[in-house]
């Protein structure tokens, strides 16, 4: 039988001229995190696996909440759980001084046993049962409410409890150049918020401390964030008229954008995502539609995740086998996939290699280690030849991956973290089929 | 009852007041010393009863003559009169007509006290001291002489004293009251070891420099000379180095100095005034201490050694006191000046900076951020957008009034300097006469407000640009006396800074900033203040050692926010919206306010995790009485004082603990002192605690009146009973 026509592959040599899309991007390898040599830890706590910078989680955090407190009298940083709730990761936040922001009862007690006192937690998210907000009104937690029938639930865990619950209206409302992001929340425009305030203010049950908004996720233009700081200033300023409530918190929700690069943006998310200091300048404007003097505004609470941790983490991978598609293009089957990268779904992630590599760059596809189809981390990135048992570092990925990954075929590696002065730890180890099995249990009838 | 009550009261007042008269003589105030001084004089019996007569007709003629209580008890008349009463007693022989013209000389002396304190104290703000006594004992010596009352038979003599050197210092001491004698001057000598121990080492060096000096030239002088030297000598000295100074190795050379210069006083107008027929007594003391203490109005500056400007104690007193002071508060300012920005900020150019900071401007501070990476700006820092400090807002540094305000000119290109319009956009506000602030280089059309403006420290007055002398965006701030551009500079310190170091953030109370610097303010979390919310009017108990003392909250005449509690103790503390802080208890030792002051000396309010601060707090949680009796003694050499401590907070859901540990450590590592304090949202200040190495020193248990009614102390509290030892 006459096989096939495979199409040969053809790498043009470039030789660093410009072209029209520039100079040819040459990768540079990254062998470090912080100092500490990537292939050492790899060697040590096997691949993939995930390398946490504390230093970078520091620096993020402090760029941040300097940007908004070199503007506004009051910030709070609020730890977005749900982004990353690797406990050393959490600790570090805490212990520069961030609350938590979580939206589960599983987060809350998890914040709860990292030693976060009760009444510097946010509490968001349209599923609260009731005896998990009984323990949030008793321990003083801050609850965002999402509906009103969650109204009515707090009130009752507020008759019952003979307290006076601390709350928050979560708000939505319409921003020009971003989709309307309506599901949680009351909307504003509507006049459903100013309903449920009036609620609250006539049930005189809870104390109405805060609104809270979140205007959607990866907004890479500030000026929205700086729309919707006004609209609640402004809401903020009408619940003080028409009710005489002096709120003690405004909630800018996150939605700051990380420096990956979303699945059809042209440009690099590097080039993109603008700076701490661009956001602040929007909301911090925006806020300053509240009419109250510098001494008595109320404190601004941000519940950035992505921003803050993205950056922090890589993962390493080692390249399990080398393949040439039919198509021509060059493909790699890693040892990480989807399962460990979700975020993979809309991010082209940055990869650089681990090691210092020769060969002219050729597209080549990234596959994951999962027998499933959709285990493709990125379509097509321009690498050098990579040989078996090379690694390949994807960075940025501290955000939602450690939360969001799979047991799905295969078992989630160790995530390491980095301090400072060249330490490094396992922040969480390997899982082994032990622990999954232990969750399971055999009918007698199969014993 | 109440009649017999109010007959024992006003009796133990009247033996107090007579008993201060006596202390008066050393310079001292307490009972225990005046009673030591009264069983000094009665070596000789008859004039110690003239003397008391003298006191108490001087306590009795003083309020009739309309003179208050107070300025009775803490004036010169009581002391005067007892040594016109002693110096009558041991010219004429006793009997009545003796003791008559004591009593007519006392009553005498307190019109004469009370003329020389108008004439004196009000006028060229000179001390009264002996003048009276000076001025009435030559006349009734005089008045007795004419009325032909028999003279007093020559003093006894006591004998030699064990350590023969110390002779002729003790008798000069014994001299003060007519009993030249050692044992007379032993036991004067013991009461003011009591008194103070700074007190005798200036007398006694300053006897030590004057007796030794006219022993070294070998002078042929009679003893009564040579008493009269060294008792004038030793009061001046006394006086001057531990009385009007705040004792130091400066003060102590002042003294001494003072004491010599009494000493030739002494000797010179011995001669002369004889000649008159008048005695020299103790006038060399008194004009040595007015021509030294007018002498001292000519100094620069109020310092080395320092005058005692506020109230007086004894000489450890006053200098523990002014040491203290000085370590905690750099400068009291009339006027606390915040930093005239939000979050922080780094100072790139202080006092003296090498580029603009100079000669009449040298007190100003130039500010910007650096980001993450240490850097100023972004990019390569080639437009003024890409600097970090660009357009970030600007502050009021203290409540004022706008006094001058433009922002036309445009922001300079990097590099490029307006050397016309030097200041660029500023805003000057006037906080108080002769003190403005001047924010200068702001942004174009970003200030905020117009002149006559009232604007409240914090408040937004503009953006940081770059315009004017400003080649790159940066803040300049500068206190001034007068609203004019280009007015000579005033030093100036901000009040609760915190300065933001790799190793951590400190608390400054008064920071003046020095270049390299980065420095924010304290950020005020309202869950911290709610626990110590000290509101005038509230009151609440304390248990201390099984007893309840009741603690209220006030403000005094003064507007300032005291602490008084039932056991006689008063507190006085400061409470704005950046923090807590004690600065003084007088009164009962065993008070709760005492451990306020240890365990809370200072709190701020801040939000951040991991701010710490240091403060000092008395020698007395550190060392035990004994030591700090011996430690008196070398304590004016040294300008250390108390025991330093680094506190540090914890807050856990209405809970706030304050940990302080001594940052002297015993031989087992730990921490000399350590102190603890809780506080909670509902009840305030819940237990606090001064703990010695590994012994609870002292704790308390405290509750709020309003919530802790009818529970037990110990349940309000919730306190596991962990405070053990000594309590």
């Amino acid at each position: 039988m006459k096989p096939e026509y495979a199409r040969p592959g053809i790498v043009r040599h470039q030789m660093g001229m410009m072209n029209k899309f520039g100079r040819q991007q040459t990768l540079r390898p990254v062998t470090h995190v912080d100092g500490v040599a990537l292939e050492d830890l790899v060697r040590e706590h096997g691949s993939p696996l995930f390398v946490i910078s504390q230093r970078t989680l520091a620096s993020r955090y402090r760029e941040l909440y300097e940007a908004f407190a070199r503007r506004w009298p009051r910030v709070r940083i609020a730890w977005s759980y749900k982004t990353n709730y690797v406990g050393a990761v959490c600790r570090t936040f805490h212990k520069l001084g961030a609350w938590a922001e979580v939206v589960s009862p599983f987060e809350y007690d998890k914040a709860i046993g990292l030693g976060v006192p009760a009444d510097r937690i946010h509490w968001n998210g349209p599923y609260k049962p009731d005896d998990a907000i009984e323990r949030a009104v008793v321990g003083g937690s801050l609850i965002h409410i999402d509906n009103l029938d969650e109204i009515v639930r707090i009130e009752r865990v507020a008759a019952k409890t003979g307290l006076r619950p601390r709350v928050a209206v979560r708000v939505n409302l319409a921003v020009e150049g971003v989709g309307a992001w309506s599901r949680f929340g009351l909307n504003l425009e509507s006049g459903q918020a100013r309903e449920a305030v009036v609620r609250l203010v006539a049930g005189d049950r809870v104390a109405l401390e805060g609104l809270h908004c979140h205007i959607g996720t990866f907004i890479l233009d500030p000026t929205a964030h700086g729309q919707a700081a006004a609209k609640l200033a402004r809401f903020a300023n009408e619940i003080r008229r028409d009710h005489g409530v002096k709120l003690s918190f405004l909630d800018l929700g996150g939605g700051f954008a990380s420096p990956n690069t979303l699945k059809g943006q042209y440009l690099s998310g590097e080039q993109t995502a603008p700076s701490f200091a661009r956001y602040a300048d929007s909301i911090c404007d925006g806020l300053a539609e509240l009419d109250l003097p510098a001494a008595e505004v109320p404190t601004l609470v941000l519940e950035t995740g992505r921003a803050l941790v993205d950056e922090a983490a890589v993962l390493v991978s080692t390249v399990h086998a080398t393949k040439r598609m039919p198509d021509g293009q060059r493909a790699l089957v890693l040892d990480a996939g989807v399962n460990l990268l979700f975020t993979a779904f809309w991010y082209n992630h940055d990869v650089a290699p681990a090691q210092e590599s020769r060969g002219m760059p050729e597209p080549t596809v990234l596959y994951g280690p999962l027998c499933m189809n959709i285990d493709v981390l990125r379509d097509s990135v321009a690498l050098p030849p990579m040989a078996i048992g090379d690694r390949l570092v994807f960075r940025n990925v501290g955000a939602y991956n450690m939360t969001q990954w799979m047991q799905f075929i295969a078992l989630r590696p160790a995530v390491v973290m980095v301090g400072s002065e060249g330490r490094s730890a396992v922040v969480r180890r390997a899982e082994k089929v032990e622990d999954l099995v232990s969750y399971e249990a055999m009918p007698e009838w199969l014993r | 009852m109440a009649a017999l009550s109010a007959g024992l009261a006003r009796a133990r007042d009247g033996a107090a007041a007579v008993l201060r008269a006596y202390a008066g003589l050393l310079f001292a105030r307490s009972p225990l010393v005046g009673a030591m001084v009264l069983a000094t004089t009665a070596l000789h019996r008859d004039a110690a009863l003239v003397g008391l007569a003298a006191v108490v007709t001087s306590l009795l003629v003083a309020p009739a003559f309309g003179i208050g209580r107070e300025a009775t008890r803490e004036g010169p008349y009581g002391a005067n009169a007892l040594l016109v009463g002693l110096g009558v007693a041991h010219l004429f022989a006793p009997g009545l007509a003796t003791t008559a013209l004591a009593v007519a000389a006392a009553a005498a002396s307190v019109v004469v006290a009370a003329a020389l304190v108008a004439l004196l104290a009000r006028g060229p703000a000179l001390p009264v001291l002996s003048a009276p006594f000076l001025v009435v004992l030559p006349l009734a010596a005089a008045a007795g002489l004419h009325l032909g009352l028999p003279l007093a038979a020559p003093p006894g003599v006591a004998g030699e004293p064990p350590v023969a050197a110390l002779a002729a210092p003790l008798e000069a001491l014994g001299a003060l009251l007519y009993l030249p004698r050692w044992d007379a001057g032993a036991l004067l000598a013991l009461a003011l070891l009591v008194h103070s121990r700074i007190a005798t080492l200036i007398a006694a060096t300053a006897l030590a420099a004057s007796l030794g000096l006219l022993a070294l030239v070998e002078a042929p002088i009679d003893p009564g000379t040579r008493t009269s030297v060294g008792l004038n000598a030793l009061l001046a000295a006394t006086a001057l180095g531990g009385v009007w100074f705040v004792p130091s190795a400066s003060s102590l050379a002042l003294g001494t100095a003072g004491g010599l210069l009494a000493s030739l006083l002494a000797l010179g107008l011995a001669a002369p005034l004889g000649r008159l027929g008048v005695p020299v007594l103790i006038a060399p003391f008194w004009l040595a201490v007015c021509l030294v203490l007018l002498a001292a109005r000519q100094r620069l500056a109020d310092a080395d050694p320092k005058s005692v400007d506020f109230a007086p104690g004894t000489p450890e007193e006053n200098r523990r006191y002014w040491v203290t002071q000085r370590a905690r508060f750099a400068a009291l300012l009339a006027v606390p000046m915040r930093l005239p920005f939000r979050g922080a900020w780094t100072c790139t150019q202080g006092v003296d900076g090498e580029h603009t900071h100079q000669g009449p401007w040298r007190f100003a501070f130039d500010f910007e951020v650096r980001g993450e990476d240490g850097k100023l700006a972004s990019g390569g820092g080639a437009s003024p957008e890409q600097y970090h400090c660009h357009r970030l807002p600007v502050l009021a540094a203290a409540d004022g009034t706008v006094v001058a305000a433009s922002d036309a000119l445009a922001d300079n290109a990097v590099g490029a300097q307006d050397l016309v319009q030097n200041w660029g956009n500023h805003v000057v506000v006037q906080h108080a006469p002769g003190l403005c602030s001047l924010v200068a280089h702001l942004a174009r059309g970003s200030v905020r407000v117009r002149v006559g403006q009232v604007v409240r420290a914090g408040d937004e007055v503009g953006l940081c640009g770059s315009s004017g002398r400003s080649p790159r965006p940066h803040l300049h701030f500068q206190l001034q006396g007068t609203p004019e551009l280009g007015a000579p500079t005033l030093a100036c310190r901000f009040t609760d800074v915190v300065r933001v170091e790799a190793a951590g953030e400190r608390l400054g109370r008064e920071v003046e900033p020095a270049e390299g610097d980065t420095l924010r303010s304290v950020e005020p979390d309202d869950d911290v203040a709610r626990c110590l919310a000290l509101a005038p009017g509230t009151s609440f108990a304390c248990e201390v050692d099984g007893e309840v003392e009741r603690l209220e909250v006030a403000l005094d005449l003064l507007g300032r926010l005291v602490v008084r509690s039932s056991r006689g103790a008063t507190l006085w503390c400061a409470r704005t919206r950046e923090g807590f802080v004690a600065f003084d208890v007088l009164g009962d030792a065993g008070s709760a306010l005492h451990l306020v002051r240890a365990a809370l000396a200072r709190l701020p309010f801040d939000g951040r995790a991991g701010v710490t601060w240091s403060d000092v707090i008395p020698a007395r949680w550190g060392r035990s009485a004994a030591l700090r009796l011996l430690r008196d003694f070398v304590a004016p050499f040294s300008s250390r004082e108390g025991v330093e401590l680094d506190y540090t907070l914890t807050r856990s859901p209405g809970r706030v603990t304050v940990i302080g540990r001594s940052r002297s450590v015993s031989a087992r590592g730990v921490p000399a002192v350590t102190t603890r304090a809780e506080l909670s949202e509902r009840d305030g200040i819940v237990a606090l605690e001064v703990r010695r190495g590994e012994r609870t020193v002292r704790a308390v248990r405290a509750r709020s009146e309003s919530a802790a009614r009818g529970r037990p102390v110990a349940e309000v509290a919730g306190l596991a009973p962990q405070t053990s030892g000594e309590r």
